[in-house]
């Protein structure tokens, strides 16, 4: 077993995924949609929607998978995330990388693997879109590429609650800023309107 | 022929003018919902439609050309009275439609299945459906990966209309900043005094 390599754009790609504010969050129907077509589409037992932090990878969604996080250095998806394309892993026992890996070796068993990057428009891939299976497969450059496809899906809504999380911020910011300025305003026109009162 | 409104068409017709995506270009996460569709179900034709209140809009389609049909004459409009979804086994025999088909190149559409696009409140935005221009029936494979893919399309037309209820929200906070914000704190001293 190999321990994965830490992608050039690591920091950035942390903070990306930081952003989304869906690390460690309940599953969601929606995520676990996607993996239930994963699983479906491509006549998996096991399908992941893995989200790789700094030495964790968390599974927003999983079907066939128990653990709801492993360590990174044991995660497939930790080399997935290395590149923009699909990484396949046709038999995990005959791959020196995953030789004697937990993951291979206990539960769940993984032999065949196969994860398509979770990729924001800056190029940083927060995880994967994976599946997997308990003896080898093989996996078509048709099979990589509507894995792909499938992938942009979920992608595309860690964006926007990415994009969300920004504007709440700013909005926060700017209301924050509203409330500071009533009350100096408040506090400056306050002795004029108690004399005026009395008066 | 009418068609019967949901119970809920006006907030229905809210919800979906606040996703901003009805009559807009094309987007590459819808077509790839209709193409995700028509291959899971394998069926020729899949469109992403938004039921408006006298039109329905096509956001993507697969196998289709219309960009927009008589709410009168939609298979649509029917997916959206429900939470489950619409089935057509056969529109030529369905005294419904028999008489208003739907045309595409390949010919008129006889299969029709279509999984409502439900909002978080329930509000069904429009439909997610697969169409072939043969007779069939919907697999329970296929029901269930249209299903899903219906689940993924509306989450991401929900996150649309979350994201320009806080972008307005924002603008306005910002003109608020921008003109004085006098008024609203004269009050509270007023009252305090």
């Amino acid at each position: 077993m190999i321990k994965p390599p830490i992608p050039d754009n690591e920091h950035e790609r942390l903070a990306a995924l930081r952003d989304t504010g869906l690390l460690y969050t309940p599953p969601q129907e929606v995520f676990d949609s996607v993996v239930r077509v994963a699983a479906a589409m491509f006549d998996m037992p096991m399908a992941t929607l893995s989200l790789i932090d700094t030495e964790t990878q968390f599974f927003k969604a999983r079907v066939g998978v128990s653990a709801m996080t492993t360590t990174r250095d044991c995660a497939f998806c930790a080399y997935t995330i290395l590149g923009s394309e699909p990484f396949v892993v046709p038999d995990a026992c005959a791959d020196e990388r995953f030789v004697g890996n937990p993951q291979v070796t206990d539960a769940p068993n993984i032999r065949f693997y196969a994860g398509a990057p979770l990729l924001t428009p800056e190029g940083y891939a927060l995880g994967a879109l994976t599946v997997m299976d308990t003896r080898e497969r093989e996996f078509s450059a048709d099979d990589a590429q509507r894995l792909r496809d499938l992938a942009r899906q979920p992608a595309e809504i860690m964006e926007l609650h990415r994009r969300l999380r920004h504007l709440e911020r700013a909005y926060g910011a700017a209301l924050r800023e509203i409330d500071g300025l009533n009350q100096q305003l408040a506090e400056s026109i306050a002795p004029a309107t108690r004399s005026c009162v009395a008066a | 022929m009418s068609i019967p409104f949901p119970a809920n068409e006006t907030l229905r017709l809210c919800a979906l003018r606040e996703t901003g995506l009805l009559y807009t270009p094309r987007l590459r996460a819808f077509d790839e919902i209709a193409c995700l569709a028509a291959e899971v179900c394998a069926m020729p034709i899949a469109m992403v439609s938004l039921m408006d209140a006298e039109s329905g809009f096509v956001k993507a389609s697969v196998g289709l050309e219309a960009d927009a049909m008589e709410r009168g004459s939609a298979f649509c409009a029917f997916t959206i009275l429900r939470d489950e979804p619409f089935v057509v086994n056969d529109a030529a025999a369905d005294p419904r439609f028999a008489h208003t088909p739907l045309e595409t190149p390949r010919g008129r559409v006889r299969f029709y299945a279509g999984a409502p696009l439900l909002t978080a409140e329930g509000y069904a935005l429009g439909a997610l459906a697969v169409m072939d221009t043969k007779p069939g029936a919907l697999t329970d494979a296929a029901r269930a990966g249209l299903v899903s893919l219906a689940r993924v399309c509306a989450e991401l037309m929900d996150m649309h209309r979350r994201l320009r209820q806080v972008e307005r929200s924002y603008r306005a906070s910002l003109n608020e900043l921008n003109v004085a914000p006098a008024p609203a704190a004269v009050r509270p001293a007023l009252r305090a005094a």
